[in-house]
């Protein structure tokens, strides 16, 4: 009698302790329902159908468009010409962005906060209002043509060619990188750099040799995502380029809006969404996603 | 004075302040260094020694005076153009180099050809244990074989001094005995010049040649270990290092080496010059050297109520109340501790020589 009701309580307490534990497994997953029902209803969803959009032809699903986009000489040079100015974009970004995060790590306090404030406050400063301001400061009236005759040449065409593109992006995506950089520059412990110099190593060997080496993954956080950002960047090229710099994203508005071609659209979009994928891919195997937001 | 007879190493009359706080954090600083010699900066934190360390590495630059090396003023020198060894507490191991990188590195930096470099860093992982682990990564590595790790590095290039910033500070009681000895041991092989910040007392009096116990950016005392302990310069040293009993008394007009004391009077032998003019005193005895007696001593000696026992393992401490409320602690036996309960009355000894005299304005 006594034995049976030990088992009977045992098993209540059994019973009771995985629905506990079930409880406690599924916690972070309520907590995660309300995003993940807006992610899956508004962005998962229409994704699918634009993938699907791009299969479905006039007689059943086939890759035909696909096998339009990579066949036209135009396309693909749209795509090389994205890949190439995200890559020339990113590589400003770096080397505008680095001195600064690293003046800014180093100065602590000060110069420093000062630094990042003026990074954050651009940061927050509606992009396209940005944007605006370089059509100001680069067009044909603007500061640097005036400046260009007031010093007595004739200034070049800036504005909407590609130069002026990059330099509006360079802009808008620079304190991206800064932030990144800083993120990691500002974790380097300076009795690291106290121990190089006093094994004998110069203010530049300690940096070349132990700062550098140790902001390699915040270049690489940065890198990833100024790339990323860049090559679906849609309004800014828009505006400062000329029409001969169009970029994919660009592209694939003007599939939509002119041509009313949406399935070509939705292909180009697949193949951009494929591109970035690969590189964000890359980027995980090599040096593990979690680290882009760790810091 | 000629070069040759100038100390190897001199710190003269060093001031460090800082902007914004009123007190000095090194308040006149002078010490003379031989070469070879093996010497402490003890004292709590805020007192100097660390300070004073950074700037004899050249990270901090001296408000005033001179660091001489072999007779040269080296205040000038940036750190990299001292050419001193520095370990630190937290091993400062360069995360992106391998073991064998890490200590190769100032062998690079000073051109030293490849093969020789690859010769001298074997070597000196030898000498620290780890022949085995040059390829490790130091994250892969125990705190103890880190900082093995780093006293390879700061040993590797001959640097005529070494200097420590509280290197065992990170580790645990027995691992950082054993690294204490393996310090003390590679310091006395190679000849090296160590000067070593710790606030650890005991650390302190097992592996230096001398001791310099920092107070409040002054230097109170600069001797050899036993005479820190037995003959402290000040009160500050006497109860800083060790355990001690501080008695006040009062030094007896006419009488050589006679105090009168709350416990009684006590005869002491050494220090008598302070024991002349009826001038107030501090008489210091030890707690180990107090001794549990048979019978009453009328001097040199107390009846005691104790109060409270503290089993230490080897030793009992025993704290008890003596005449005129005066409170003495000794250290007995575990046997002998089974006289000393809590409320019994002792009466306890000591010898004249074991009693240490200070002006009380020390």
């Amino acid at each position: 009698m006594a034995t049976s009701r030990m088992y009977a309580e045992d098993n209540f307490k059994a019973s009771r302790q995985i629905w506990r534990g079930a409880m406690r497994a599924a916690r972070p997953w309520i907590l995660l329902l309300p995003v993940l029902t807006v992610i899956t209803v508004l962005f998962l969803v229409p994704l699918l159908g634009i993938l699907r959009l791009s299969i479905l032809g006039e007689d059943g699903y086939s890759l035909a468009s696909y096998a339009t986009f990579f066949t036209d000489s135009f396309h693909l040079a749209v795509l090389g010409r994205t890949l190439g100015v995200a890559l020339i974009v990113t590589l400003g970004c770096l080397i505008l962005g680095y001195p600064v995060a690293y003046v800014a790590a180093r100065y602590a306090g000060g110069l420093g906060t000062a630094l990042l404030l003026i990074v954050t406050m651009s940061f927050w400063t509606s992009f396209l209002a940005r944007t605006y301001a370089w059509m100001v400061i680069l067009g044909s009236q603007g500061l640097v043509s005036n400046l260009a005759r007031a010093l007595g040449f004739e200034p070049p065409q800036i504005l909407f060619t590609g130069l002026a593109a990059n330099i509006g992006m360079i802009h808008i995506l620079l304190p991206f990188m800064v932030l990144a950089l800083f993120a990691v520059m500002q974790r380097i412990d300076r009795t690291l750099l106290r121990a190089s110099e006093g094994l004998g190593a110069t203010r530049f060997q300690t940096f070349r040799r132990v700062f550098l080496p140790l902001s390699v993954p915040g270049m690489i956080n940065g890198c990833a995502m100024v790339y990323i950002v860049c090559l679906g960047f849609y309004v800014t090229p828009e505006l400062l380029g000329g029409p001969r710099d169009q970029l994919i994203a660009r592209q694939i508005g003007s599939q939509i809006e002119q041509l009313l071609d949406w399935r070509e659209a939705a292909t180009m979009a697949a193949v951009l969404l494929a591109v970035t994928l690969v590189i964000y891919a890359v980027y995980d195997f090599f040096f593990g996603l979690d680290r882009l937001w760790r810091s | 004075m000629t070069e040759n007879d100038a100390p190897f190493l001199r710190l003269d009359a060093i001031v460090k302040r800082y902007p914004g706080t009123p007190a000095p954090a090194v308040d006149g600083i002078s010490v003379d260094i031989q070469r070879g010699e093996f010497v402490s900066l003890l004292g709590p934190s805020g007192s100097g020694k660390t300070t004073t360390l950074l700037m004899i590495a050249g990270f901090e630059l001296p408000s005033e005076g001179r660091i001489l090396l072999e007779g040269r003023d080296i205040v000038g020198l940036p750190p990299h153009r001292r050419n001193f060894g520095m370990v630190f507490q937290n091993y400062a191991l360069f995360p992106h180099m391998t073991v064998a990188q890490n200590v190769a590195y100032p062998l690079e930096l000073r051109k030293i050809p490849t093969a020789e470099v690859r010769a001298t860093v074997g070597r000196y992982l030898e000498m620290v244990g780890l022949s085995g682990l040059a390829g490790r990564r130091p994250t892969e590595l125990s705190g103890g074989q880190q900082q093995r790790v780093a006293l390879a590095r700061a040993l590797v290039f001959s640097p005529p001094v070494v200097l420590m910033d509280e290197p065992l500070g990170a580790l645990d009681k027995n691992l950082r005995e054993q690294l204490q000895v393996e310090i003390k041991e590679l310091q006395k092989s190679l000849g090296i010049t160590l000067i070593y910040v710790t606030h650890d007392q005991s650390e302190a009096m097992t592996m230096s040649d001398r001791i310099a116990v920092f107070n409040h950016g002054r230097i109170d005392q600069i001797a050899p270990p036993d005479r820190i302990y037995r003959r402290p310069a000040t009160r500050f040293v006497g109860e800083f290092v060790g355990d001690s009993n501080m008695i006040e008394g009062r030094a007896i007009a006419g009488e050589i080496g006679l105090a009168d004391s709350p416990l009684g009077r006590i005869t002491c032998t050494d220090g008598t010059s302070v024991l002349t003019s009826g001038q107030p005193v501090l008489v210091m005895i030890r707690p180990e050297l107090v001794r549990l007696s048979n019978r009453p001593t009328p001097q040199n000696g107390a009846r005691l109520v104790v109060s409270r026992t503290t089993n230490y393992g080897d030793r009992v401490l025993v704290e008890g109340i003596g005449p005129n409320d005066t409170p003495l602690r000794l250290r007995v036996s575990a046997r002998e501790a089974e006289d000393c309960r809590p409320g019994s009355q002792i009466d306890v000894a000591w010898d004249p020589e074991d009693v240490h005299v200070l002006p009380r304005s020390a």
